[in-house]
């Protein structure tokens, strides 16, 4: 499987890696490391496969291949590295490596492949999330499942989300405009998946965003984060994407984000369009970083409730933010926020992960859902759409109460409480 | 006994003192000779004179524990550390002392006030030795405080039964070079090696002292006052005596800062009703308690266990001190029961009372130190109530630092 | 990196039966990142890795090596920074990783059962509802086994109250090098015999596979407070120490970060709002009794500015405490941003000595060209001068080692050892001649002669490859030592 390194990403790993002094605090915030109590597994073990690689001392091996794609890429280890080291660009260039030299292969690569093509072109997933929807309606998606290959339907099952009913998967309106005083105009990032099976998240984020005084833009031409691509090892196509969004968002000064996977991949376009992307990555904002920084108009109606609060990876650990989401939480009267022991550990979606990785990927799921057993929540809230889908199945398998949902639609909810006239909450077509 | 060559060789040993006195009995064997070499070299030059002789010799130093330990297979002579007395560096600065081993407990204790410290060891009697203490482990009342002696040793020298002068540890406070032999050596009961001289961490003096002193009408409530006030800031000593039909005594003594002695002592009073006494007391007690029986026992238990146990055991005619805090009960008696054929140590009489405290050990997952008995308990059983698993490592240790049984073969647990 | 030809098919075929397949790792390219710890400059990669589950596994394990003759090795986390974990010469690893368990806690009589895989700070996390926590606390606290802090009797920032880990582990189950089982120690502390507890602490995994530990837990003191001396310069901080140590207070810690790293630390994930303008910061913690510690912390203030601190700062609250510790802990690491790679030296020497030991060592970082900081714990004299370099630069890692030993010999000179909390390993195993002679580390043999008398038990560790120290150095034996006739 040996195969010739390319120069350059062997140069750039190596320089990476370098960051890297062996403290091992990484240990323990790393899910793989803690399930399987391997160094191989862990994001030092993993760095110093890198660096072997890149200093010619290891081929791109087996081990290499296996633990760059067992990796959650959750980037737990950035926040608990002292040293700065930039694991999750490294372990992206790993990706790449290892896919270039043909040695990611396998059902999980088929599916990688499958779905990335999938989300990059928007008809094609609007036609598949129908056809879903409409297999789901009349009850053959079960007897869909059974068509495909065992392998697959393992992973598949019990993770395949309720398509939504078509008026929330319609497309967003391309402007929408400030309630009250305006104080200022973003623009929105609808997504791929996100538009398909979360729209009324989407909806919620313009409803909230409207009330705070912002009037919001929907681009028409834009596409994919190329979040998933770029995790997978594809940085060609992540650019191609990110080159898209960048033509497409070119006007705004504010790009709000609700996912926080593809917030994360946006900041980091940098890495993929050295120059202008950096400029186009510093547009980027989560909607409660956003909403926190602006200031909140406080909700008048009340929820009463008890909400675990539960840190997408891509939120905490890739774009830093964690308490404004809280401090979200907490604006909302009568919602009672309770800490869970396992809240800054990822729930093993991760993309396509629990997918491709279905075994390590229920372990890890499994972990986080014995802590909210233990604090059995009315409410688990979470921004990211892969989080959302997996917990929300996680839930269920485990009989627990506790619903799933997006922090902004609970804002959204507390806003539309207020509102004691009914149909005062404004439409969105 | 040693032949007249032996004794020719061990008095021409030079810087070493050999005296023949009126013999000394110990478990039985009477010892008339006493070895006391005035320098660590002259130390050597002693065990290797009696390695060389085949001879063995009991280590002492003040002499307050020889009773404890196993019978010893041969003991020819007592070699004594007196001539190896001394504080040989005292860094007022940070508080650490070297002494040499023979340095009488008091003289050691003295010399570290005159510096403005406290020394942290509890003297187990009169004209105790800090090589004695630490050979001995002795744990004293005020070990809550000041810690087990393994705690407060920073470094040793000693001469090993193979004759070689070793050093372990340091002078300094945090150490990890090498082996933590000092933890092997102290507790050896002179079994390994002589202890020649120590470093030892001091503490600060204390601004204040405070004994107090509660009484119980009952046991269970003592026990739990004694546990209660052992878990106080400033508690460096909470012992609980049962003697006879009196009451129940609980004795804690404060140290420390003014400000928490002082709350401390308040909340006490408060909590127990306990009223301030002589400072003096707490060895009084002790003595009174561990004196002049003929069995003495020395039970490690968990803080949990001791109100089940000391109800246990009252029921005996029996003195106990308890150190809930610290985890150990003293047991002292000299009968077994109130029966005139009950008295300690005839024919199998104390079968059922040894039955009984193997029971107890086995609940509290440890087991116990019978510290005094005559000799004819001893030669029934092993006074260190050892399981089996270590011995064989535990033979390896002896052959290895004594290899050929100069200090005291036999007295050590399992009879090595 | 290619594994030893000798490797016998038959001894991965043992491990394997052992503990399973999946849990015995033998491909090349995976045991290549077993091939150090925490100390990169010595590797040696194993011929297997095995990960047991259970006591049972582990002696399956040993028996199998001794079978095929092969020498093996526990192994924590790999945080270790003496070279502890390497396993040359065809050693296999027994990672204890997957032993995690908390098995008991009693918190009536203050004690956890643990596997040695459990990490030092979950416990205490685990702990702290019932009021109580496990007292040592080494830097790599959040990833760190207790088994690795046993092999190594680790310290930490608050050794200087509480001790090292040997004065907190009551109990311990032992895999001797034949496989059989010892148990020593117990939960009420009693031992008969010797205290084998106090020699297997610290023993560096070289007697045995440490499977189990009794601990003992302590409470969580009533109140804590933090003081933050700011100052000019290291040394002034070092004359701080002193006169606090003199006073006959007794704080819980007592450290100092130099103004190197304080950049590092503050240019990191765990900036804690340290001043950048400071030479140096002294952080000294009290705990105990509410009522008292006002006075006390009140004191140390007075010491620190009359030993010339700029100014004198308290932690607010418990999380800028929290922050405070987490920058101190996360300080090695944060070296990384120096340069690529990062030798953490670990040396003691009397407390009253450190001023001047502080200068001369800044004077070798000086002399020999090096970017050399000082982060350590001043209130136990434990040194951590920590170099940082390029080891791509062989004259650069030439000039490292030197450094290294130079500070050591000073050390030594002052009265000081090698090391105080991270273990000889192979980092040091030639340079403990310049603390022990001949017959202290014959008596260290006889000990490990008595548990491992094959030396088959994490093989090359402590011990001396060359007589070269002892026999040449003039500071040999140390400090004043009594001199043998």
């Amino acid at each position: 499987m040996s195969v010739e390194l390319d120069q350059q990403v062997g140069n750039s790993l190596y320089e990476k890696s370098l960051d890297c002094v062996h403290c091992g605090l990484c240990l323990t915030s790393c899910p793989t490391y803690l399930e399987t109590g391997r160094e191989t597994s862990s994001p030092r073990g993993r760095i110093y496969l890198m660096r072997g690689v890149a200093e010619g001392r290891l081929s791109v091996s087996e081990t290499l291949s296996e633990e760059a794609f067992l990796c959650l890429g959750c980037r737990a280890c950035e926040t608990a590295c002292p040293s700065g080291v930039r694991y999750g660009e490294m372990l992206e260039e790993t990706r790449a490596l290892v896919v270039g030299a043909g040695a990611r292969r396998g059902p999980s690569a088929v599916l990688e492949r499958w779905g990335l093509r999938l989300v990059a072109s928007p008809r094609a997933l609007h036609a598949a999330v129908a056809l879903l929807g409409g297999l789901q309606r009349l009850g053959l998606d079960r007897l869909g499942l059974q068509l495909l290959p065992a392998s697959l339907r393992a992973r598949l099952g019990g993770l395949v989300p309720v398509v939504p009913p078509a008026a929330e998967r319609k497309p967003l309106p391309e402007w929408f405009p400030a309630e009250g005083v305006r104080r200022g105009r973003v623009a929105l990032l609808s997504g791929c998946v996100m538009s398909e099976l979360f729209g009324s998240v989407h909806r919620a984020t313009l409803r909230v965003l409207a009330r705070n005084g912002f009037e919001v833009l929907v681009p028409r031409t834009q596409g994919c984060c190329g979040a998933l691509h770029a995790h997978s090892g594809d940085d060609a196509r992540a650019a191609e994407l990110a080159r898209v969004n960048l033509q497409a968002f070119a006007e705004v000064d504010t790009i709000v984000v609700n996912s926080a996977g593809c917030g994360a991949a946006m900041r980091d376009a940098g890495h993929w369009l050295p120059g202008e992307g950096e400029a186009f990555a510093a547009k980027v904002r989560d909607i409660a970083e956003f909403l926190d920084d602006v200031g909140i108009i406080q909700p008048k109606g009340r929820l009463e409730a008890t909400v675990c609060y539960d840190d997408p990876c891509h939120l905490l650990h890739g774009q830093g933010v964690g308490p404004a989401v809280r401090r979200l939480l907490e604006a909302i009267p009568g919602l009672e926020l309770l800490a869970h022991r396992e809240a800054d550990r990822c729930c093993g979606a991760a993309g396509i992960y629990n997918l491709t990785q279905p075994e390590m990927s229920a372990a890890v799921l499994a972990r986080k859902l014995d802590a909210l057993a233990e604090t059995d929540p009315d409410i688990v809230a979470t921004g990211n759409p892969g989080c959302l889908m997996q917990i929300a199945a996680g839930l269920t398998a485990r009989g627990l109460r506790a619903r799933a949902v997006h922090p902004i639609e609970l804002l959204d909810e507390a806003y539309g409480r207020a509102d004691e006239a009914p149909g005062t909450q404004p439409a969105i077509p | 006994m040693m032949g007249q060559s032996a004794s020719h060789r061990l008095a021409g040993l030079e810087n070493c003192e050999l005296r023949e006195g009126t013999p000394l009995e110990i478990d039985g064997l009477e010892i008339a000779s006493v070895l006391a070499p005035q320098s660590p070299e002259a130390l050597v030059d002693a065990i290797l004179a009696l390695r060389a002789e085949g001879l063995a010799a009991l280590v002492v130093g003040g002499g307050n524990r020889l009773e404890v330990g196993n019978l010893a297979q041969r003991a020819d002579v007592l070699l004594s550390t007196r001539g190896l007395s001394g504080v040989h560096e005292l860094d007022a600065d940070e508080g650490i002392a070297r002494l040499g081993a023979g340095t009488p407990l008091a003289q050691a204790r003295a010399a570290a006030v005159e510096a403005g410290w406290e020394l942290p060891l509890d003297a187990p009697g009169p004209g105790a030795t800090l090589g004695g203490v630490l050979a001995a482990a002795a744990t004293g009342p005020r070990a809550l405080g000041y810690r087990q002696p393994r705690d407060v040793v920073l470094g040793l020298d000693v001469v090993l039964g193979s004759g070689d002068l070793t050093r372990c540890g340091g002078r300094v406070v945090k150490n990890v070079t090498g082996y933590d032999l000092a933890k092997l050596y102290i507790g050896s009961r002179g079994t390994l090696c002589v202890i020649a001289s120590a470093w030892i961490r001091l503490v600060p003096s204390p601004q204040r002292v405070l004994l107090l002193e509660a009484s119980s009408a009952d046991l269970g409530a003592a026990c739990r006052a004694g546990l209660r006030a052992s878990r106080f800031n400033s508690a460096r000593s909470c012992v609980v005596s049962f003697e006879g039909d009196a009451e129940p005594r609980v004795l804690v003594e404060l140290a420390g800062d003014e400000t928490t002695v002082v709350n401390d002592a308040d909340q006490l009073h408060a909590e127990l009703e306990t009223r301030t006494v002589e400072v003096a007391a707490l060895d009084a007690v002790r003595a009174r308690s561990l004196g002049g029986h003929r069995l003495a026992v020395r039970l490690p238990l968990l803080p949990s266990r001791f109100e089940a146990v000391v109800e246990r055991l009252s029921s005996h005619p029996c003195s106990l001190l308890a150190y809930p805090g610290l985890g150990y009960l003293h047991v002292a008696l000299d009968r077994v029961g109130d029966a005139p054929g009950d008295e300690f140590g005839e024919g199998d009489s104390m079968a059922p009372w040894f039955e009984m405290m193997d029971e107890i050990a086995r609940e509290a997952r440890g087991g116990y130190v019978v510290e005094r008995a005559p000799v004819d308990l001893k030669q029934q059983r092993d006074v260190f109530s050892t399981s089996s698993s270590p011995l064989p490592v535990l033979k390896a240790i002896k052959q290895r630092f004594d290899p050929d049984g100069v200090l005291a073969p036999g007295r050590s647990a399992g009879r090595i | 990196m290619a594994a030893s030809p000798t490797v016998s098919a038959d001894l991965i075929a043992g491990l394997e039966a052992a503990v399973g397949r999946e849990a015995c790792l033998s491909r090349p390219d995976e045991l290549f990142v077993y091939e150090c710890d925490a100390l990169t400059l010595h590797t040696g990669p194993p011929v297997a890795v095995v990960l047991p589950q259970d006591t049972a596994q582990v002696q399956r394990v040993v028996r199998t090596c001794r079978a095929h003759g092969a020498p093996f090795v526990p192994r924590g986390a790999g945080t270790g920074l003496s070279g502890g974990a390497t396993a040359p010469d065809g050693a296999v690893v027994i990672e204890c990783s997957r032993m995690n368990r908390i098995l008991e806690v009693n918190a009536e009589d203050r004690y956890a059962v643990v596997e040695p895989g459990v990490v030092n700070a979950r416990l205490s996390e685990a702990v702290e509802s019932l009021g109580l926590f496990y007292a040592p606390d080494p830097s790599s606290q959040q990833a760190c086994t207790i088994g690795g802090n046993i092999a190594e009797n680790s310290g930490g920032p608050h050794t200087l109250k509480y001790g090292t880990t040997t004065n907190h582990v009551l109990a311990v189950s032992l895999v001797l090098p034949d496989g059989e089982l010892l148990e020593l120690g117990s939960p009420c502390g009693w031992s008969p015999g010797h205290d084998l507890v106090g020699a297997v602490v610290g023993s560096e995994g070289t007697l045995g596979v440490v499977t189990r530990a009794i601990v003992r837990l302590t409470p969580i003191p009533e109140q804590v407070e933090t003081v933050l001396g700011i100052f000019p310069d290291v040394v002034k901080a070092c004359r701080a120490v002193g006169s606090i140590i003199r006073s006959g207070l007794v704080p819980s810690a007592l450290e100092i970060l130099d103004q190197r790293t304080i950049h590092a630390v503050e240019d990191s994930v765990y900036a804690a709002g340290l001043p950048r303008d400071a030479g140096a910061v002294l952080i000294a913690e009290l705990d105990g009794a509410a009522s008292a510690l006002v006075p006390q912390a009140e004191q140390v203030q007075r010491l620190a500015e009359s030993a010339g601190a700029l100014r004198v700062e308290r932690a607010r609250d418990a999380e800028e405490r929290q922050r405070f510790w987490k920058a101190r802990k996360g300080a090695f690491g944060a070296m990384g941003r120096l340069a690529p790679d990062l030798y953490v030296h670990d040396a003691v020497v009397p407390r009253s000595k450190l001023p001047e030991v502080l200068a001369e060592v800044c004077a070798i970082g000086d002399r020999h060209g090096l970017t050399l900081s000082n982060v350590f714990h001043a209130g136990d004299g434990n040194l951590h001068p920590n170099i940082s370099f390029d080891r791509r630069d062989e004259d650069e890692r030439a000039r490292v080692l030197l450094a290294g030993q130079e500070i050591l010999e000073l050390c030594v000179r002052m009265g000081g050892v090698i090391t105080g909390e991270h273990g000889v390993g192979t980092e040091k195993r030639d340079f403990i001649g310049l603390v022990f002679g001949e017959s202290d580390l014959e008596a260290m043999k006889h000990l490990r002669a008595a548990f491992d008398p094959d030396r088959v038990c994490n093989p090359g560790k402590i011990f001396p490859t060359t007589r070269f120290c002892v026999e040449s150095n003039p500071h040999a034996r140390g400090y004043d030592r009594v001199p043998l006739g």
